[in-house]
Formats: structure tokens, C-alpha cells, sequence
């Protein structure tokens, strides 16, 4: 049970994060380093 | 421009894995499959470049060669094929400063040559140290070097453990494909999310008349951006690496819990670290291996390392300073602290203090003159 929960959890945190990224994402693919 | 973030280039490698497990019963499919995505993805992504790098691998393609099965003046065969691909590359940078001028040269040929300089030396060291047996097949010697997920930048890539990866068939397990897609969601998080939103901060903060505690913030603040970007673009790439059947070594080994800045440099950026380790310092330190020798070869590497990030006097003095703080740690004799010899407290007020150093240096990465000086000049303001 400890190790389902573990997997859900760890699932719904990736989830979260591929959609933050889907929401931020603007796919010009610019180096951070030039934005200074 | 970093084409990991852009979505056709994304779109493309997904596809390129999808392809690879599609066709992974054909023994061959990695090594031709990833050849012809290699190439392809050059050629849509600049034509100029594709070309560029076409001529620069079988140049370097047939140096290697000649050196692996030279039998005569093979050390000087060796070191020239060094110094014209140290010489070749330096002087393009001095065209992408305008230096020097020429119509045919186009800033597009810099892209990812910083790294592939570094994979061509060391397939020249092991051709060299090997000889004939480090032979590689052309197809594979042209993957090494534009393998696309650590083209732009790294990890470096070892020509060794490349070579033995290309033999393997391609091979990913339901768990390997699950750490894949993971790595490449959180570097993406990291990358697009975190970094984003952190760089709209810092550049507000910046705008600000900075005193002493606004500057601190934008060191601790643009440390974590740094981290945060480099290492989101190293997941991303072990991530589309594994998904394509090679492994690709870890960047980021836990860098702020190390206690002194030799093991930081072994943690941080860990594959450019080990690249200059073995190929500067391991070689000369047999030779010269008292304290002070260290102590030399660790300043001559720091200074190689901030002449490789550029050439300005910004990254020689971040060079100095990280070689002056490592060759006091070598002639203290405080190179390495080994976690469990000593207490927690003594462990991480060394790491703490490691981290101190680094940052003090760290927004000289901005690679902005200006930049950096108003953060210092920050500092004095009280």
C-alpha cells in the first residue's frame, strides 16, 4: 500500500510538473544565457 | 540559442525514439537510425552548420586514423592534431568577438564546437594511448561527436565508454523509459517553469540601485539559476540518451555537499571537471608531483576552464581566482574531507563555506561585464 502511494504521489508530481510546463512552455528554445 | 527548448527539435527526438523502439529488433538501428537522425537534424536545423560539421568531423576523422596507426613521430602527430584544433577553434571565437573579420565566417559554426573540441581531443588521447586497437568505424566516430542531445551543451561525452555503448544493441527497459521521460520532464520543469520565472526576478532586482544585501540576493539568486539551468538541460539530455540507447554520464553529483572546492569541481559541471583532469592534470602530475606542482596545474586548468567559457578578462579573473583557492587547498593539504571522518557540524560548515567561494564568484556565468560589476560595486554600498 506504502509503495502505491509512494507511485501515485510521485506521479501526480509529474503530472503537475509537465503541466506547468505545457502552460509555460514557448518552444523558441532560447539559452538562458543569452537573456542577460 | 539552445534548440532543446524548441518544440519542432523536441517533436523530433521524441519521434527519433519512438522510431528507435519501433525498430529495435534490427541489430543496427542505433548506430544508422541515430546517424541519419544526427545528420538530418543538422541539415534542417542550418544548412551552414551541417556543412561546417560534416568537413570538421572527417578532417578530424582521418587525424585520428593517421594517429592510430602511426608508427613514427606519433607524440608530435599527436600534439599537433591538439594544437590545430585549440588554434582552429580559438581563433572562430576570435571571429565570433569581431577580432577578426571575415566574409565566409558565420557565428552559426561556434554552436556546441566549444564541446565537440573537447570529444575530438579525447578521441586523439586514446587513439594516441591505445593505438590501433581504439579504432572506431567512421559512423560511429561521427555519432560521438554530434550525438544531439549533448551537441549545444554536453555532458562531455568519453570517447571509451561511447564506443562500448555503440556495441550494445538497443536495449530500454519499461524502467528505463520511465527514468527517461522523468529526467526530461523535470529538466524541462526546471528549465521552462523555475528558470524562467527566477529570471524575471533577478532582472527586476537588477534594475534596482543595489546595496550590499541586494547584491547578496542576486549572487544566492543567480547561483540557483545557473544550477538550475545547467542542470535542467544536462536531464533533459541524459533523458533523450537513454531513451536512444546511450548513456550519458551525470553533470550534477550533488555539488553543494561538497566540503571543499576540489570535490566541488569533481560535482559541479562534473564532465568538463573530469575531461580537464584527465587530460591536463593526470598527464602532467606524473610527471610533477609534489604539493606546489598540484598547487600550478590546478591554477593552469581553473584559467583553461574560464578561457573555455570565453575570452574575456572577466572569465581569466574567475579562472585565477578558482586556481588560487584550489592551490591554497592543495599546499594546506585541505584538498578532500572525507564525510565520514569528521563530525556533521565540521562537514557542513565546510560545505558551507565551499559554497561561499563559489558564489562570490558565481555571476561572472552571466557573462555580462557590466553585469557582474554592478553586483560588486553592490557589495561596497552599504
Amino acid at each position: 500500500m506504502a509503495g502505491f502511494l509512494r507511485k501515485l504521489a510521485e506521479v501526480i508530481v509529474y503530472a503537475v510538473m509537465l503541466a506547468l510546463v505545457a502552460a509555460c512552455f514557448t518552444g523558441n528554445g532560447l539559452f538562458i544565457y543569452e537573456g542577460f | 540559442m539552445s534548440y532543446l527548448l524548441n518544440v519542432h527539435a523536441l517533436g523530433a527526438l521524441l519521434g527519433m525514439v519512438l522510431v528507435l523502439m519501433l525498430t529495435r529488433r534490427w541489430p543496427s538501428n542505433k548506430r544508422i537510425l541515430v546517424l541519419l537522425f544526427n545528420l538530418c537534424f543538422l541539415y534542417v536545423f542550418s544548412r551552414k552548420l551541417f556543412l561546417f560539421s560534416i568537413v570538421y568531423v572527417l578532417v578530424n576523422y582521418a587525424g585520428y586514423l593517421w594517429l592510430c596507426h602511426a608508427a613514427r613521430a606519433r607524440r608530435l602527430l599527436f600534439l599537433g592534431a591538439i594544437a590545430v584544433n585549440v588554434a582552429g577553434v580559438s581563433t572562430l571565437r576570435l571571429f565570433g568577438m569581431n577580432v577578426i573579420e571575415h566574409p565566409l565566417f558565420d557565428a552559426i559554426y561556434l554552436f556546441g564546437l566549444i564541446y565537440t573540441v573537447l570529444k575530438v581531443i579525447d578521441a586523439y588521447y586514446f587513439a594516441y594511448y591505445v593505438g590501433k586497437e581504439s579504432k572506431a568505424p567512421l559512423i560511429d566516430f561521427v555519432n560521438y561527436l554530434l550525438f544531439i542531445p549533448t551537441f549545444t551543451s554536453g555532458p562531455i561525452l568519453k570517447f571509451r565508454d561511447f564506443m562500448a555503448d555503440t556495441k550494445k544493441p538497443y536495449a530500454v527497459t519499461a524502467a528505463d523509459f520511465e527514468a527517461g521521460i522523468k529526467r526530461i520532464i523535470l529538466g524541462l520543469f526546471k528549465k521552462v517553469v523555475l528558470v524562467a520565472g527566477m529570471t524575471y526576478v533577478f532582472k527586476d532586482v537588477l534594475e534596482l540601485d543595489l546595496h550590499v544585501y541586494h547584491s547578496l540576493f542576486l549572487m544566492v539568486w543567480f547561483y540557483a539559476i545557473i544550477y538550475l539551468d545547467f542542470s535542467g538541460y544536462s536531464d533533459i539530455a541524459i533523458g533523450f540518451g537513454r531513451l536512444m540507447g546511450y548513456t550519458i554520464p551525470e553533470n550534477f553529483k550533488q555539488p553543494f555537499l561538497s566540503p571543499t572546492l576540489t570535490q566541488y569541481w569533481r560535482n559541479w559541471h562534473a564532465t568538463l571537471g573530469d575531461w580537464f583532469r584527465d587530460h591536463i592534470f593526470m598527464i602532467f602530475s606524473r610527471n610533477y608531483s609534489s604539493r606546489a606542482a598540484a598547487a600550478g596545474l590546478s591554477m593552469l586548468i581553473m584559467v583553461l576552464i574560464g578561457l573555455w567559457h570565453g575570452f574575456s578578462w572577466l572569465y581569466l579573473a574567475w579562472g585565477v581566482y578558482h586556481g588560487l583557492l584550489l592551490a591554497l587547498e592543495n599546499v594546506l593539504k585541505q584538498s578532500l574531507v572525507n564525510r565520514k571522518k569528521v563530525s556533521a557540524a565540521y562537514f557542513y560548515s565546510r560545505c558551507l563555506l565551499t559554497q561561499l567561494f563559489v558564489t562570490l564568484g558565481i555571476v561572472v556565468y552571466s557573462g555580462n561585464a557590466d553585469v557582474a560589476l554592478r553586483i560588486y560595486r553592490g557589495l561596497v554600498n552599504w
